[in-house]
Formats: structure tokens, sequence, C-alpha cells
């Protein structure tokens, strides 16, 4: 897409913590939650604490089954923890926030809705004035390079644009902290990573707390200030990497030995610590 | 160039097929001249159909048998769906009612037909309420499979939007279950007419069903044919209204086979 449009926003990110007029932090102390299940309790996650700063993009980066989608539904107020506390812009987390956006795994787009009406979906759930919001949608649909698909229905997109619909989405009700499930998991190796380098340029332009799942150690150190190693059964928190690059990052910084020793790094830090 | 030809003979086999079976009919009848209240032509079958259509004759019949199907379907489907949508949202009602619904839904719904004259009375609201009761069943339970196979991920969106009941029910259940919805709707269509033809057979003084048995009885075999045929094209004629009105309404959704083939099974 057209990635040279944008102006230089990058200056900005680099003062995140000072950020003060985008305050949204997000802090999850010694969280606990156990499913009931047919075959007894199930204790998914285990005195789980992180914290993501204004402005900051987390990623978590774990195995399969080890809690990612559960820390997620609490932090969406989805579900409630067991144990512990959730806080977002020293409010606590008890039932969803309309201050909170979400990207799931699938685009799961309304098959009925054309893209524009798509990305309305939230306004008109949460019963905001629609016609306050065309224009924002249509600046976001600009913003991932959809702006001539409105009028489009899911189904003459590809994965890729759908998913880039669900990012529009994500962000229409202006979120303070954009939650990603795994949302390039789906899609094949180049428009993933096509798509990494569009999130970090939409999200340089929003300047959103994000918090990103993802079991792809490369996703995860391409995009992230921070990357959080979980492991499983229970799920914890049991490494944590700044990744010091520089942005922005290309398809250059992939091939970098630094960005290549980050990766052997985690790899390693996997082996050691985190079992499923 | 081969889409035009692919439709042609999609649409002239079927017919090919008829015209053979006809032409058939035709040559048995002339070559081993039955007597016509057992086996008659099939040319005296159509121009019977035709006069009674052309001059009057079977249209008061014809139209009773649509009246009554009509009104009977509507009221079913409008209950079915009602039903099928408080259960599936609350779950109280869904625990307590369920499984009976499942149980009186193994019952040939036909059977009942002596009882409904007790409890409605005869004429045409007899017929309008066996009608409403077969076309309940199907819809009632694609209705509910539909509205509970909501994909969880979507409820999921609403529900971070903090979407009220009713919202979430117009704008995602509803949709996602019309698909399903279709389907029933499609299996009632061709039930009404049955539940009607019954009951206008036990106990009627007009109506399709009625002009049948009156027919059959005086060895009219060509029009209690002609009827049936007439039955035959009132069908056809409904089922394809509700599928066009399926494909359009639920523009999004492609069914990889014959949709009518998955639905669940509901008996008569
Ligand atoms: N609704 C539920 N009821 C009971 N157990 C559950 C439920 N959802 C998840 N679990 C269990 O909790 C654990 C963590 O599940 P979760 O979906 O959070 O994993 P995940 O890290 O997102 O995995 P993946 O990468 O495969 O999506 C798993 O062992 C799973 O079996
Ligand atoms: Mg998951």
């Amino acid at each position: 897409m057209n990635r040279m449009a944008q102006p230089n926003l990058w200056p900005v990110l680099h003062t995140v913590d000072t950020a003060s007029a985008y305050k949204a932090g997000l802090s999850i102390r010694d969280v606990s939650l156990t499913y009931g299940t047919s075959r007894g309790p199930l204790r998914a996650l285990d005195n789980l604490s992180l914290d993501v700063k204004p402005g900051e993009f987390v990623a978590v980066l774990g195995p399969s089954g080890c809690g990612k989608s559960t820390l997620l539904k609490l932090v969406s107020g989805l579900l409630s923890a067991t144990e512990g506390e959730i806080h977002l812009k020293g409010r606590p987390v008890k039932s969803p926030r309309s201050d909170v956006g979400i990207v799931f795994q699938q685009a799961t787009l309304l098959p009925w809705k054309t893209v524009l009406n798509n990305v309305l979906v939230p306004v008109r759930a949460m019963g905001l004035p629609v016609k306050n919001y065309r224009d924002k949608a249509l600046d976001l649909l600009k913003l991932v390079g959809l702006e001539a698909f409105a009028n489009h229905y899911p189904s003459e997109l590809s994965g890729g644009m759908q998913q880039r619909v669900a990012v529009a989405r994500g962000l229409i009700h202006d979120p303070a902290l954009l939650l990603m499930d795994e949302p390039f998991a789906a899609l094949d190796a180049m428009t993933r990573e096509h798509m990494m380098i569009e999130l970090q340029r939409i999200w340089a332009s929003t300047h959103k707390s994000v918090l990103f799942i993802t079991h792809s150690i490369q996703e995860a150190v391409f995009l992230a200030d921070r990357v959080l190693i979980m492991g499983g059964r229970p799920g914890r928190v049991v490494d944590e990497l700044v990744v010091p690059l520089e942005r922005p990052r290309t398809v250059e910084t992939m091939a970098r030995k630094d960005f290549n020793d980050l990766l052997g790094h985690l790899r390693h830090v996997f082996g050691e610590k985190s079992t499923c | 160039m081969l889409r035009v030809t692919d439709k042609l003979v999609s649409l002239l086999a079927p017919l090919f097929t008829i015209t053979v079976l006809f032409l058939t009919w035709y040559a048995a009848v002339t070559l081993f001249k039955p007597p016509s209240h057992l086996i008659p032509s099939p040319d005296d079958v159509l121009l019977r159909l035709w006069s009674g259509i052309v001059g009057g004759d079977m249209l008061p019949h014809i139209g009773a048998t649509i009246t009554a199907s009509l009104i009977g379907y509507c009221i079913g489907v409008a209950i079915a769906l009602s039903l099928a949508i408080l259960l599936t949202e609350f779950p109280v009602l869904e625990n307590s009612f369920y499984p009976l619904v499942l149980c009186f839904q193994s019952i040939p719904k036909v059977s009942i037909a002596p009882l409904v004259f007790v409890w409605v009375g005869f004429g045409m609201q007899s017929q309008v309420a066996l009608v409403a009761l077969i076309c309940f069943f199907p819809l009632f339970t694609s209705a509910f499979a539909g509205l509970k196979s909501v994909d969880p991920n979507l409820s999921n969106m609403f529900r971070v939007s903090n979407a009220g009941r009713l919202h979430t029910m117009l704008h995602l259940r509803i949709p996602s279950a019309a698909p399903q919805l279709f389907v029933g709707l499609e299996i009632s269509a061709s039930f009404a007419l049955v539940g009607c033809v019954v009951m206008e057979f036990i106990n009627a003084t007009q109506g399709t069903g009625f002009l049948i048995v009156n027919s059959s009885n005086t060895l009219d075999t060509t029009t209690s044919i002609a009827a049936m045929f007439a039955l035959g094209i009132l069908g056809l004629i409904s089922s394809a209204l509700v599928r066009a009105a399926g494909q359009k309404i639920v523009f999004w959704h492609r069914p990889a086979t014959n949709i009518v083939n998955l639905a669940p099974r509901s008996a008569l």
C-alpha cells in the first residue's frame, strides 16, 4: 500500500512513556483463571502479571494452549478473573468496555454487510450515532488501504483484505487499547509480512496501546516494543525481551543480523522455559 | 458461451424426460385401450386441467386450497419463529420446552386430523389449523438450530461492543440463521399442501382435496388426476417462490449442494 504517503510519524514513538495525551495504560496484577470443565477445574492462567504502557506495542508469545486467548478474553471483559485485578486507565475491567478494540484470529466479518457497514458494527452495537462515524470509517478504510472497497461485500475480498477490515473495525470507536488475537495466523506468509508492515504503520499513526497475541516469533520481534514469553499449564509469563530495533522496521530489517539474533535468542528461551 | 449451453441443457433435460414420459403414457393408452376410469389418456387429463382452469370450474377448489394453505403457513411460520427466538434467547424456556417440542415432533401430524375437527370445527379453519401444525415443526427445528449456531467469535465481537439483546438478535442471530431459516421455510411450504389436502379429503365441501375425493367417487379419474397435477404445479410454484426469495434475501450464502437434502427431517 501507499506507505510513503504517511509523513514522518516515527519520532513520536520514542516518547511513548511521556506521551500523556494518550494515557491508556493496562495493568494486570496476579491474575489467575480457572475454568470449570467436565473433568474438574482447569487452571488456565496462574498469577500472571503484565503492563502495557500508553502507546506501547506489547506482544505476547506463547505455544498453543498456554492461555493466550484466555488472557485476551479477560482483558476484553468477556471473562472475569478468578483471582487478581485488571485495570485499564486506572479503572478496573469487569465487563466489556468501550475503550477496548479487538481483532480476532479470523476476520469475523458479517457477510451480509458491506465493508463500510462492517467497520460500523461496533458503533451501531454501542448505540452511537452512525452518521458521526461514517467519515471516520472511511478514513480508517483509507488507512488500511481499502477505501475503494467500502461498498464491497466481505466475500469479494481476499483473506488479508478481510483482516485489514477487521483492524479498521477494531479502531472505529477510537479505543485506547487494541487487543489482537493471532490476527495474521490464518494468512499465507507473503500476506502476513505485508500485514505486519501495515499494522506497524497503522499503529504509528494512531498511537494506540496494543496487546498483540501470537505464536510467531518473527511477528513478535518485528512488531513489538516488548515481547512477553508465556509458558503453559498453567499459563504465566516466563520471560521478557525488550526489542531494541529502531523504527520504522522494514523488510530489510528482517534480513538483518541483530533481528535474527533476537529470533534465535527467543527460540532458545522457548526451548528452555516455555513448556506446554 | 459455455454457460448458455449449460443453462439450456439443464432446462431442456427435464422437459425431455417429461415429454418422453407423456409419450410413453400416451402410446400405452392408445395401444392397450384401458377404460378411462382406470387410466385416462394424458391429453384428456391436460385438456381437463385446461378447461378446469380456463372454464373456471376447478378454480374455486384450487383457490380454497391456496387460501387455507397460505393462512395456515403464515400462522405456523409466525409461531415457529417466535418460539424458536424465545427458546434460544432464554435458557430456562429452552430447558423446559425443547424436549417437549421434540416429543411432539415424532408424532405424525396427520394423525391429529380427526381431533382438529373436534377442536376447531369444520370448514376452512380445520385446514388452516392442520397446515399451521404441520408447517410449524420443520421451520422450528431449523430456526432453532440456526439461531443456536452463531459463530462464537461474532457473538464475542457483539459482546465486547456491549450490544443489547435485541440488537444482537436483529443484527447477528437472525441474519446468521437466515440460510437455515429458508431451508425450513421451503420444507414447510411443501408440507403445507399436504396438510391442507388431507383435511379436505376427510371433510370439506370445497378444495382440491375434496375435488379429488369427489371425482374418484364418481369414477371421474380424469378430473382426479388433473386435480393432482394442479397440486403438483402449486407445490412447484410455492417452493420456487420461497427459494427465489431465499436467494434474494440471503444473497451472501451460496449452498454447496442442494440445501434441502441437508435439512433436518421431520415427520409429517
Ligand atoms: N471455555 C473453556 N472451558 C474450559 N477450558 C478452556 C476453555 N477455553 C480454553 N480452555 C483451556 O484453557 C487452556 C488455554 O486455552 P487458550 O484458548 O487460552 O489457549 P491459547 O494459548 O489461546 O491457544 P492457541 O494458541 O491454540 O489459540 C487450554 O488448555 C484450553 O483447553
Ligand atoms: Mg488462542
